[in-house]
């Protein structure tokens, strides 16, 4: 039985979900910091109304520490914004390098707490190309976690752009020893509906390690 | 008596600040980064409660506090996290946590909570020693 429509939404909502609370526990995170900075600028105000002198340089320190965490909190909100507008379009002209930095950006912290690096390399040359934005982010975003938590011991995985020449390819590398892993992975129907919903198929090269994602999308120039 | 508290996080601007505040309130704070710090820290020193975060590289939380109640039962484990789900904290119930607190955590909430955690773990540790000193007056028959 070929997979349904359906179930590519149902994938995508389940993306977004895992995004949305992987992207609420960081903002948590920022929040707990300048919570305790702050609550520290009022035991620093405490202590100094008992007659205790203030540290400059402390201060100094904490207002760094609450501006840095400001500006991670920004950045965050920033990703997740753009995140959430690429559903605004069925279809769209997407530059596939930016979209793969912002999967990867938003797997950040579930790569960290599964001790694996995840790093997109950067093509020459921009390919913008026309195709559903929201499906092509699940797609690769449900194979970071699905991999990622079926194989722990892939620790270093390289995404980047392929050939051109026959449809549009994009390259996961680092997967030499998870064959198996990913065999099952590319046969599961959430990942067949979605490969058929952004028109792309999917090849593992057992060789090198390599899954190859070809997309058959117009390129957009 | 200061209460001896264990601080776990992976986020180290939050651990300086929150330690600092601690200290502030007369506990005596060690930090760690990471669970394997914290398991080492619990091995070489003895510890009141430990204030653990639930989501962290590597072990995590729930491992951490799985580990660290079969090392030492009467460690008193007061969880923090980012997102508290019910089955999460069910998780934490049952693997022996205190409590589970979420961030950002009122400071008054946490030292009422390591000051719960720290009476507890003296009683524990009284009442084990009382059994002991039975144990032996017994096997010694005096």
């Amino acid at each position: 039985m070929s997979p349904s429509p359906d179930q590519s939404g149902q994938e995508e909502l389940h993306y977004f979900g895992k995004v949305s609370a992987s992207v609420s526990h960081e903002l948590k995170n920022v929040l707990a910091i300048l919570n305790e900075n702050a609550g520290l600028l009022q035991d620093f105000a405490a202590m100094s109304e008992q007659g205790q002198p203030l540290d400059p340089e402390r201060i100094r320190r904490l207002a760094t520490t609450m501006l840095d965490q400001i500006s991670r909190g920004d950045e965050i909100i920033k990703r997740m914004n753009r995140f959430a507008h690429s559903a605004d379009d069925k279809h769209a002209t997407v530059e596939l390098g930016e979209l793969m930095t912002m999967v990867v950006e938003l797997f950040g912290r579930t790569a960290t707490n599964r001790g694996i690096k995840v790093e997109v390399k950067a093509a020459v040359e921009a390919v913008n190309i026309y195709t559903d934005p929201f499906a092509l982010e699940t797609l690769l975003g449900g194979l970071l976690y699905r991999i990622t938590e079926l194989a722990p011991d892939a620790n270093q995985l390289t995404l980047e752009l392929g050939s051109q020449v026959d449809g549009t390819q994009l390259k996961l590398a680092g997967l030499a020893e998870q064959a198996h892993i990913i065999n099952s992975i590319l046969g599961s129907d959430e990942i067949k509906a979605l490969l058929a919903t952004v028109n792309g198929s999917a090849y593992f090269n057992q060789q090198n390690g390599e899954l190859i994602i070809t997309l058959n999308g117009a390129i957009v120039t | 008596m200061a209460e001896k508290i264990l601080l776990v996080d992976d986020e180290t601007d939050f651990l300086e600040a929150l330690s600092e505040r601690m200290r502030t309130r007369g506990m005596e704070v060690t930090t760690s980064a990471s669970a394997q710090e914290a398991l080492n820290a619990v091995e070489e020193g003895a510890f009141d409660a430990v204030v653990l975060d639930l989501m962290m590289p590597g072990v995590d939380g729930l491992e951490a506090l799985r580990i660290l109640k079969e090392k030492d039962p009467k460690l008193q484990v007061i969880l923090l996290t980012g997102h508290a789900t019910v089955e999460k904290g069910v998780e934490a119930m049952k693997r022996g946590a205190l409590d589970l607190l979420e961030k950002p955590a009122d400071i008054e909430t946490l030292t009422q909570k390591i000051k719960e955690a720290s009476t507890r773990h003296m009683v524990l540790v009284s009442e084990e020693s009382e059994e002991k000193i039975k144990d032996i007056l017994s096997k010694k028959g005096w």
